[in-house]
């Protein structure tokens, strides 16, 4: 578990520069500056050829909070 | 391949790297955002750290019509522009014809656009996707002959204009296949057209094109040949033994041999470094039938059980050129790893443990991409073999001048004209060894600085008795407030050693005399390759004021080295 969290934050440090010991889980699209459409296709595709999943097209866009995303993964990887 | 994520994080690491910064703008119709991480990261690979300037995503009309390019302009040294026709066009004659117009529109305002004349322009050629296959047949070729048309504009424009460049999508749909190359589910999520393969050999490919333009292209091949050229040890199995053709391997190797053949075509140098018997090679290559290249293709031969890291050095000694224009090609890990330990100059290509890979593994670095063949590439192997003769023979003369004189050498100056621009241009930026300032000039600056009045260039071709050496030397003079100076001095080192420079550099000090030009002032800039032309103006009578050295014409001293004729072509 915690390598999946480990992993997801060096994405959002990579990706939207949050430091990874910072508490992320209040995070979304809407308090993310950098969270724009082109960086969710970006962050998107990155936790696709980390975690080597295929997310379902419906299901991408609907992964708009740190949250979402982590209980995500934890479901699927 | 490298997985996205991977990209991601190398990218970071570059930021902290010492690499040559680069600029460039990519305008496309689709979000290239990823794209652009992938080329970041290619660009890394070659030691070049990449700014991209922000643009809105698929805005090129607007972007190239509005004033937002001449704002941008001064800050990028790439401009990339990119249409994906798959994602815009619902399939009929006249959509497509519109938005071909549309397109070739936004080309000629870009070809009228003077700032943009120095900044290089790289083009995707317009590809079609899988989707063209569900169309109806008429349809289908109407589409097909409208795609080809355009991109055939395409390729004369790149042909007519030194500073545009094409991106051969087509090209790289044929080497990965088209079920490959497209992604439809991230298209219509992200409008991010491309699979991760995809976007891995286009910007790949348009790193390539980047290299290429910043002329650090390699002259010299060196090649092992055991499990090299052929497959199994020479010395242990004989000529007849190796494996060359026939088999799975032999199959591998032979189409290696071919793709070195095609190397050959496009003026790059092989030499072979190898430890075996030399009369073993030697009976090999002249005995198995199989064998594509000949011991001739290679312009020099180091056959013996010497370290590789110091025979090396002695192939670049004898083609004359400098180290990190060698590429180093072996199976053994050994030998690449000593090499890089003992000759790090020299580049060492990553050779993969199969042979089918080994096309691709010298494909995969830009070492040997051009866009433009030049006539003096073609010539230039054949120039290495004379001047290999001529090095034989010097040791048949007890005096040098004499050696001189049997060669029968004649040198012809011109000026830089039309005939003589390309290899003006590659001169400029390839010299190292015996150039003055190495001032660079790329073709735009080399056309102003043709323009201006107060210029006179010089080029020298050299021929003698084995041969033309073609053209070997370059001097640019310009007129700084009221002196005259050398802006630019140089000579292939190809032709070092015959005091062809001393003659050169007399025969533009009369020229200018002629023009009514009292003095000249020369200027060394060192580097870390030119030492040896230090004292050339003071070997030449030149006076040393402060750093700089000045002549006056009035009264110049004659030079006595008959053993040149000179001759004055176009001037």
């Amino acid at each position: 578990m915690s390598d999946i969290k480990n992993k997801l934050d060096s994405l959002f440090l990579l990706i939207f520069k949050i430091p990874k010991n910072k508490k992320k889980t209040h995070r979304n699209y809407k308090n993310i500056k950098k969270w724009d459409s082109l960086n969710h296709a970006n962050l998107i595709l990155a936790i696709e050829s980390k975690f080597k999943i295929q997310i379902k097209p419906e299901k991408s866009i609907k992964l708009i909070s740190y949250k979402e995303i982590l209980n995500y993964l934890k479901k699927n990887v | 391949m490298i997985t996205y994520d991977k990209i991601l994080e190398y990218i970071e690491t570059i930021k902290s790297k010492n690499y040559k910064a680069i600029s460039m703008l990519f305008l496309s119709n689709f979000n290239n955002l990823v794209l652009n991480n992938y080329l970041t990261f290619h660009l890394g690979q070659i030691n070049l750290k990449t700014k991209i300037i922000k643009s809105e995503y698929d805005q090129i009309n607007q972007e190239i019509f509005n004033l937002n390019l001449n704002k941008k302009i001064d800050k990028i040294d790439y401009l990339i522009i990119a249409y994906d026709i798959n994602s815009k066009i619902n399939f009929n004659e006249l959509l497509i014809e519109k938005y071909i117009n549309n397109i070739k529109n936004n080309i000629e305002e870009i070809l009228n656009n003077k700032n943009l004349k120095s900044i290089n322009i790289i083009h995707f050629n317009l590809s079609v996707s899988e989707n063209i296959f569900f169309y109806l047949e008429k349809d289908y070729h109407i589409f097909l002959k409208k795609i080809n048309s355009f991109n055939k504009y395409l390729n004369r424009i790149c042909d007519t204009h030194k500073n545009h460049h094409i991106l051969d999508v087509n090209k790289l749909i044929n080497q990965i296949g088209i079920n490959n190359f497209y992604n439809s589910k991230n298209y219509y999520l992200y409008k991010t057209p491309y699979t991760e393969l995809a976007d891995n050999v286009i910007s790949q490919e348009l790193s390539k094109i980047i290299n290429s333009t910043l002329k650090t292209n390699k002259k010299c091949l060196v090649l092992d040949l055991d499990n090299t050229l052929w497959g199994g040890v020479l010395g242990e199995i004989g000529s007849e033994g190796i494996d060359l053709g026939r088999t799975y391997g032999g199959e591998c190797y032979k189409n290696f041999q071919k793709y070195l053949k095609v190397l050959l075509k496009k003026g790059i140098i092989l030499a072979a470094c190898s430890k075996n018997n030399i009369g073993d090679v030697k009976e090999c290559f002249k005995k198995n039938k199989n064998m594509i290249l000949k011991l001739e293709d290679f312009s020099a031969l180091q056959i013996n059980w010497d370290n590789k890291y110091k025979n090396i050095d002695l192939i670049a000694n004898e083609l004359n050129i400098g180290k990190d224009a060698v590429v180093f090609f072996d199976d053994s890990p050994f030998e690449r790893e000593e090499m890089k330990n003992f000759n790090p100059q020299i580049n060492v290509i990553n050779v993969p443990k199969n042979p089918e890979n080994f096309v691709q593994s010298i494909e995969k670095t830009s070492f040997f991409y051009k866009k433009t063949q030049t006539v003096e590439d073609i010539k230039k192997r054949h120039q290495y073999k004379i001047l290999k003769k001529a090095s034989n023979l010097k040791t048949k003369f007890k005096n040098i001048n004499d050696f001189f004189k049997s060669l029968k050498m004649t040198l012809e100056i011109s000026n830089i004209n039309k005939y003589n621009f390309e290899r003006s241009v590659q001169l400029i930026n390839k010299t190292n060894q015996f150039n003055l300032t190495s001032k660079r000039y790329n073709k735009t600056e080399l056309e102003v600085f043709l323009k201006s009045k107060s210029q006179f260039t010089f080029v020298g071709r050299l021929k003698d008795k084995f041969g033309d050496h073609g053209i070997t030397a370059l001097a640019m003079i310009k007129k700084n407030r009221n002196t005259w100076i050398i802006d630019n001095f140089l000579l292939s080192c190809r032709i070092l050693g015959r005091k062809v420079e001393n003659i050169f550099l007399y025969e533009i000090l009369k020229k200018l005399r002629f023009n009514k030009i009292s003095s000249l002032q020369g200027i060394y800039i060192k580097t870390n390759k030119n030492f040896q032309c230090e004292n050339f103006y003071i070997d030449n009578n030149f006076k040393k004021i402060k750093s700089n050295y000045f002549v006056t014409l009035k009264n110049l001293k004659k030079l006595n080295e008959g053993y040149i004729k000179i001759k004055y072509e176009r001037y």
